[in-house]
């Protein structure tokens, strides 16, 4: 579904990818981890698009009616109405703009792209409100300016219902479990692994073995100086949670 | 050092053509028409050189030629989407009261708007450009009055509708709100399609009694060719509370003075703005706020929204006496630059005479948060959907505050159809 290859990118003139390779398929569960300035969170911004980051070589095809298409070729929100979700490691408060407003503007914006019709105010807010009780989140969670005021917990909760109203194919979770306390852990770790499916696949970026014990991962990898340096399956996070780093990259 | 010359344009003979009919409209006040137009002759049209407009040109009213409409031919239906259903309507045409289409005389109890038939104007001699030429010039206006311990139920609407080509309108109002009562008013400038590069001037005096409550609202939406300044002049007595909120969007130059003096204990002003410009509109906010006795409060909040080439102007002079001890002043400027070519002049200005008071100033001026719209579009919202969203949330914040409901509504439209 996902296929990165060779993939070099640089924020003002320094390189942070250096050739980095990995696929994913539908259904599985990948999760990266490294240390500080390994370059994860670049590798989740150059996915998604962010125009402060420069790919100076390499691809990264995505599967898109069933052909694969290089999505650096991509706008951004092209990249997310072909159902690319980036959940995001600080995500923006915008003020002034409900929760809801976005969410349906977003909503439609997708169901527009793939031929479907748009949903109308009221059908929208019984459809955001079922997934909102699906997540077990407050109800007047939705009717909040985005971000705006959320705590931690509530920001990363509040991607977490994004991903559960645009139902995306491929997401990309961007260091999650980052300031959360352990009640919030499990919320989002509960909300994800409900949305997980045979037919859509995530990768999970993360500093800590932590929330891997949560949401389980089919493979780990270990980004290290803008590669992929070692790979596993689960057992590799729990050794990485007694060794540390060391022992991979000396 | 060369002096520049003062330009009167075309209001001298102007008001040669005009004097004897003027003369018809409100009796004994020759000598005062005389004076202000001297005054004006004086200062002549405002150039960049004054202080006051400094960043405002009118040079091309030096070649306008006016003329005064006479006609208040009219159908409502050609501004039906201006008009506030249910309201006490007060209908002017291109200056001139429109009798027959305006609801005056005693309306419910407590409310009496009445035409203006003598014009009272203090110390002409001391005015300067557009006051005196408003005080020289002034062919109509009316007074609602508010009887003390009275809550008005309807809002009064005051329209003033330009319709002619280069037609020079000149009013002049007030309102005062008796003790303890209460009122809502909203005042909208608009005008139709074949009103090409008229001129529009408008005097409001108000008081606000003790204990009595002022709600005002301005929509401002002319044609890209009109020019309108609006003065207004508010007392806001011991206890009382004046909010007025001005949204102004088109035209080609509007300036609004509006100064505000706080002369009780406890009283309290609100002065709100919303502009939203595009291709070469200029809108010019001229405000200040004199706290003249203690423990009075006021809220000053401007936002600007520019496309374009389009120029916004902000002026705010908060001055806090001697004897205002325990005043709260809080004042601030924000700017939403859309485009590289627009341009934003402002000027808060902060004058404290007396020390144990909380102020606070400021301005800001900004584009477009790169991140929020990088958001917006990772949830595949478009670029420019996302752009429109952000900002028209920005002009929409200042908007919660407008103090009346009825003219939020027809501003709201405005505001979507500005971001279009």
């Amino acid at each position: 579904m996902l296929q990165i290859k060779n993939l070099h990118a640089s924020i003002d003139g320094t390189e942070i990818l250096k050739g980095l390779n990995l696929e994913v398929k539908e259904g599985e569960i990948h999760a990266i981890m490294g240390p500080n300035g390994s370059g994860k969170s670049t590798l989740s911004k150059v996915i998604a698009g962010h125009p402060d980051y420069e790919v100076t070589s390499g691809t990264v095809d995505y599967e898109i009616n069933f052909k694969m298409k290089n999505v650096l070729d991509m706008e951004v929100d092209e990249r997310a109405r072909e159902g690319l979700f980036l959940a995001f490691q600080y995500p923006v408060e915008v003020p002034g703009v409900s929760n809801s407003e976005f969410l349906r503007a977003s909503y439609n914006a997708i169901c527009t792209h793939q031929g479907a019709e748009e949903m109308d105010v009221l059908d929208f807010d019984d459809y955001l409100q079922e997934k909102v009780k699906f997540l077990n989140m407050e109800p007047n969670f939705i009717g909040r300016q985005l971000n705006v005021d959320f705590s931690g917990g509530e920001k990363k909760r509040n991607e977490i219902l994004q991903m559960a109203v645009l139902n995306p194919r491929m997401s990309i979770l961007d260091e999650t479990d980052s300031g959360l306390d352990v009640d919030s852990l499990k919320a989002v770790s509960e909300g994800v692994n409900k949305l997980r499916t045979k037919d859509n696949a995530i990768v999970m970026i993360t500093h800590y073995q932590r929330l891997l014990s949560y949401i389980v991962p089919d493979y780990v990898h270990v980004l290290n100086n803008g590669k992929i340096v070692k790979t596993g399956d689960k057992s590799l996070a729990l050794e990485i949670e007694k060794r540390g780093y060391d022992w991979i990259l000396n | 050092m060369a002096i520049a010359t003062v330009k009167t344009g075309c209001f001298p003979h102007l008001f040669e053509a005009h004097f004897a009919a003027m003369q018809g409209l409100s009796k004994g006040n020759a000598t005062t028409r005389k004076t202000a137009l001297e005054s004006f002759l004086k200062t002549g049209i405002p150039t960049t050189r004054h202080e006051a407009w400094k960043y405002t040109s009118l040079r091309y009213l030096n070649d306008a030629d006016f003329k005064i409409n006479k006609s208040c031919e009219f159908s409502v239906e050609r501004i039906s989407e201006h008009l506030i259903k249910g309201a006490y309507k007060v209908i002017f045409i291109d200056g001139n009261l429109a009798n027959d289409i305006s609801d005056l005389g005693e309306l419910e109890t407590g409310l009496h708007v009445k035409a203006t038939t003598e014009f009272e104007v203090s110390n002409p001699e001391l005015l300067a450009d557009f006051d005196a030429l408003n005080a020289a010039f002034v062919s109509s206006g009316i007074s609602i009055e508010v009887d003390p311990e009275s809550a008005i139920n309807k809002t009064v609407q005051i329209l003033h509708v330009n319709t002619a080509a280069n037609a020079a309108g000149f009013v002049r109002n007030t309102i005062q709100v008796g003790r303890a009562s209460k009122a809502n008013v909203v005042e909208s400038f608009v005008s139709i399609d074949n009103a090409e590069d008229s001129l529009h001037s408008s005097f409001l005096s108000i008081n606000v009694a003790d204990s009595a409550s002022l709600n005002h609202v301005r929509i401002q939406n002319k044609s890209h060719t009109q020019t309108d300044v609006s003065s207004i002049s508010a007392v806001v007595d011991k206890g009382a509370v004046y909010k007025t909120f001005t949204f102004t969007t088109n035209g080609r130059v509007t300036r609004n003075n509006l100064a505000i003096r706080l002369n009780g204990e406890q009283s309290h002003t609100e002065l709100l703005g919303l502009a939203l410009t595009k291709d070469e509109q200029v809108i010019d906010n001229f405000t200040s706020v004199d706290h003249a006795l203690p423990h009075a409060t006021s809220r000053q909040v401007y936002a600007n929204v520019l496309k374009d080439k389009s120029r916004c102007v902000f002026t705010g002079k908060v001055n806090v006496r001697k004897d205002a001890q325990k005043t709260a002043a809080f004042q601030l400027n924000k700017n939403l630059l859309l485009s590289s070519e627009a341009e934003v002049d402002t000027r808060p200005q902060l004058q404290i005479d007396a020390d144990d008071v909380k102020c606070s100033h400021g301005a800001t001026v900004g584009q477009l948060n790169q991140n929020e719209i990088f958001y917006l579009q990772t949830r595949g919202i478009k670029r420019d959907v996302a752009e429109s969203m952000i900002a028209k949330a920005f002009a929409n914040g200042v908007l919660l505050d407008c103090p009346i409901e009825e003219a939020r509504v027809i501003i709201e439209s405005q505001i979507n159809e500005y971001f279009e």
